[in-house]
């Protein structure tokens, strides 16, 4: 039983690598070897092209980077304050049209989001928030809320009401008890949530073109263009970029998280 | 909720919104207070002004001559700050036309590097500032006013600046490659004998489509019959010319032709792969950019067909809500001076060819444009004159991309 374990375990690693890694390898091969192409096996020669153009350029490199980690943070920060309240709500109460609300809540992140944008951008304009950081951010958290949403309400049921009525019983407030009983309590829904709201931020283009206008930087502004250009090199480097942050802000993420609960001993 | 209602709502009514200022005739008689300006005090408004430049940001080395050198000698010359912000024509004109029906006033862009259909949409949504291009002095000194009289078959009437040359070429790789045809037909013979070796883009890719309308003009007798504008029964009995030729040569290409490359970047990989012989391109230099750029090798080359070889030629444009017209015609004025144009003609920073006539520059600056070496994959503005033809006006083009798709792809 044991044996046959540790077959299904490794065959799980090596197709987690096949689907993972491998293709991060290639990036890194046709981000040093432009000219590397069939039917050599491995590239007759290398080149430091894609990474001089890293270094010549890392200005506006970093710059958009800080752009888009910016706006996708305040978005996040952005759906957790739109989705506290309803969340809780849905979670604790029963009420009549629950489930056809609950649905209806959910279409931005079934609704094309080029349909979304361009009524959107209209009202955006009348509202002058077209072209703004503040507009960019909006259009994402309107777009990408249900991800935190759907998170907070399973965080909330998880939860339950029995620390809250104890927390009461013990004579403490509602901001008390938000503050410091159900927030901690809810963190690890947040952070679930907040990843792939994140995500979905960081790797938008459209929408963050329409309503930044050219006047909001992203990383993605930067890389759409040279990865339907034939620049093989260039677009595997700046490519390898777009995976890593995420990954880093993950770990990070992910390691504070467990200090802060071996802190407060809740692991 | 009702935010959800609302936006339906405006979902619903932006498309009458955005048809409405399409109906009403574009103005050829401007009454833009800045163009009763001279050109002088337009220069001195323009000073320590911000001007915003959208355009395709595909080439890393055409954005890499714009931040660097454009940017540089703006500042230098006019004390002008240069932002180029990556945008394509597509994204823009959208964009122009929801601020139209928003009624926004000042918008974000300044200058655009447009192409001649979106131009057309463009102008007939009254979207563009103009007429502007008359009163820019580089315009009316040194280039030919019949070259740039229409873009796409369509009338430019000064609504754009020149600011480049293109022209249609093919390459191979003289390593793989000995022998490249001449002609359409010896080029169908070519594709009979080496299956699986020829593709184009699909269109309405730019190039792709292109490649379209030269066998167009090959099998149906040439391009002059079109000149006149859109004539529906010409096209109805020419089209089905060129659909059999495509379709004749559809099961010798790549994948058989059950598939085709999806932009011509898929084109220049699948030739940098060396999985097809031939590519094709819009710009004479790129093969040579691209073997500068180290993903050709060395002995890639270009050629072109004796039946004709379409060139056009690029223009800069300002929309009607631009918050720096006066920055924006300055940079207009400045891309099609002299220094500008050599600049941008050398293969190290673009190899785009210059939109300017020659015979009227003196002799000192024409001397200069001709001691540029192109680079050995690029064929000179000498062997590619005599077959240079004119693009087709733009209803054929839309015609044509349309119908492709119908009478070959989903044959």
């Amino acid at each position: 039983m044991k044996h046959f374990s540790g077959i299904s375990h490794i065959t799980t690693l090596i197709i987690l690598v096949l689907l993972f890694a491998l293709p991060a390898g290639i990036l890194v091969m046709v981000s040093l070897a432009p000219e590397w192409r069939y039917p050599e096996i491995w590239p007759a020669q290398f080149s430091f092209k894609g990474i001089w153009f890293l270094v010549e350029n890392k200005r506006v490199i970093l710059s958009s980077l800080a752009a888009s980690f910016g706006f996708s943070l305040l978005t996040v920060l952005a759906t957790l304050l739109m989705c506290l309240a309803p969340a809780s709500v849905f979670a604790r109460t029963c009420f009549i049209g629950k489930p056809l609300l609950e649905g209806l809540l959910l279409t931005p992140a079934l609704v094309p989001p080029m349909t979304f944008a361009m009524g959107l951008h209209f009202v955006f304009i009348k509202l002058s928030v077209a072209d703004t950081v503040s507009g960019v951010v909006l259009t994402l958290a309107m777009f990408s809320y249900p991800y935190m949403f759907r998170a907070l309400v399973a965080g909330f049921q998880t939860m339950g009401d029995t620390y809250r009525t104890c927390a009461k019983n013990l004579g403490a407030g509602s901001a008390a008890i938000f503050w410091q009983v159900e927030l901690p309590l809810l963190m690890p829904a947040v952070i679930a949530g907040g990843n792939v709201v994140f995500l979905v931020a960081f790797s938008e283009y459209f929408l963050v073109f329409l309503m930044g206008g050219g006047n909001v930087a992203s990383f993605t502004g930067l890389l759409m263009p040279l990865l339907s250009s034939s620049n093989r090199s260039l677009a595997a480097v700046l490519t390898l970029i777009f995976l890593l942050l995420p990954i880093v802000l993950f770990v990070i993420m992910d390691l504070s998280l467990m200090r802060m609960y071996r802190k407060k001993g809740m692991v | 909720m009702i935010k959800k209602l609302t936006c339906l709502i405006f979902l619903l009514i932006l498309p009458c919104l955005i048809t409405l200022p399409s109906s009403a005739p574009a103005q050829s008689i401007s009454n833009e207070p800045l163009l009763t300006l001279s050109f002088e005090q337009i220069q001195k408004q323009a000073r320590g002004t911000l001007v915003r430049w959208y355009m395709y940001g595909g080439w890393a080395h055409v954005n890499a001559w714009v931040d660097t050198y454009v940017a540089s000698e703006m500042k230098r010359r006019y004390d002008i700050d240069l932002k180029r912000v990556p945008m394509d024509a597509g994204v823009f004109i959208n964009k122009l036309l929801t601020e139209k029906a928003a009624g926004k006033k000042k918008g974000t862009i300044d200058l655009l590097w447009i192409n001649g259909e979106n131009f057309k949409n463009a102008r007939e949504a009254g979207l563009l500032f103009g007429p502007f291009s008359g009163r820019l002095p580089r315009v009316r000194q040194n280039v030919d006013p019949d070259s740039i009289t229409y873009d796409f078959g369509y009338p430019v009437d000064g609504y754009e600046a020149p600011y480049g040359k293109a022209q249609f070429v093919f390459e191979y790789d003289t390593a793989r490659t000995d022998t490249v045809p001449t002609t359409i037909d010896e080029l169908k013979q070519w594709i009979k004998n080496n299956p699986g070796r020829f593709t184009y883009p699909q269109p309405p890719d730019f190039t792709g489509s292109a490649f379209v309308r030269h066998v167009f003009y090959a099998v149906t007798g040439g391009h002059e019959q079109y000149m006149a504008g859109w004539d529906p029964d010409l096209y109805k009995t020419n089209a089905p010319l060129l659909w059999d030729w495509l379709n004749e040569i559809t099961p010798f290409l790549w994948q058989k032709g059950q598939t085709y490359p999806r932009d011509s970047a898929f084109l220049d990989t699948l030739f940098a792969r060396g999985e097809v012989a031939l590519g094709m391109s819009y710009h004479p230099p790129h093969a040579q950019n691209m073997i500068i750029q180290g993903s050709y090798p060395g002995t890639v080359k270009t050629f072109v067909l004796d039946d004709g070889s379409i060139f056009n030629t690029h223009f800069t444009a300002i929309p009607f809500n631009a918050p720096n017209q006066a920055g924006a015609m300055v940079l207009a004025d400045f891309l099609i001076s002299v220094d500008a144009q050599l600049s941008k003609f050398r293969p190290e920073n673009w190899g785009d060819f210059p939109a300017l006539d020659l015979d009227r520059l003196d002799p000192a600056d024409r001397g200069r444009f001709n001691t540029i070496d192109l680079g050995p994959a690029t064929l000179t503005p000498e062997q590619l004159a005599p077959v240079a033809v004119p693009e087709i006006p733009a209803p054929y083009l839309e015609a044509l991309e349309q119908d492709w798709k119908t009478h070959v792809l989903d044959k």
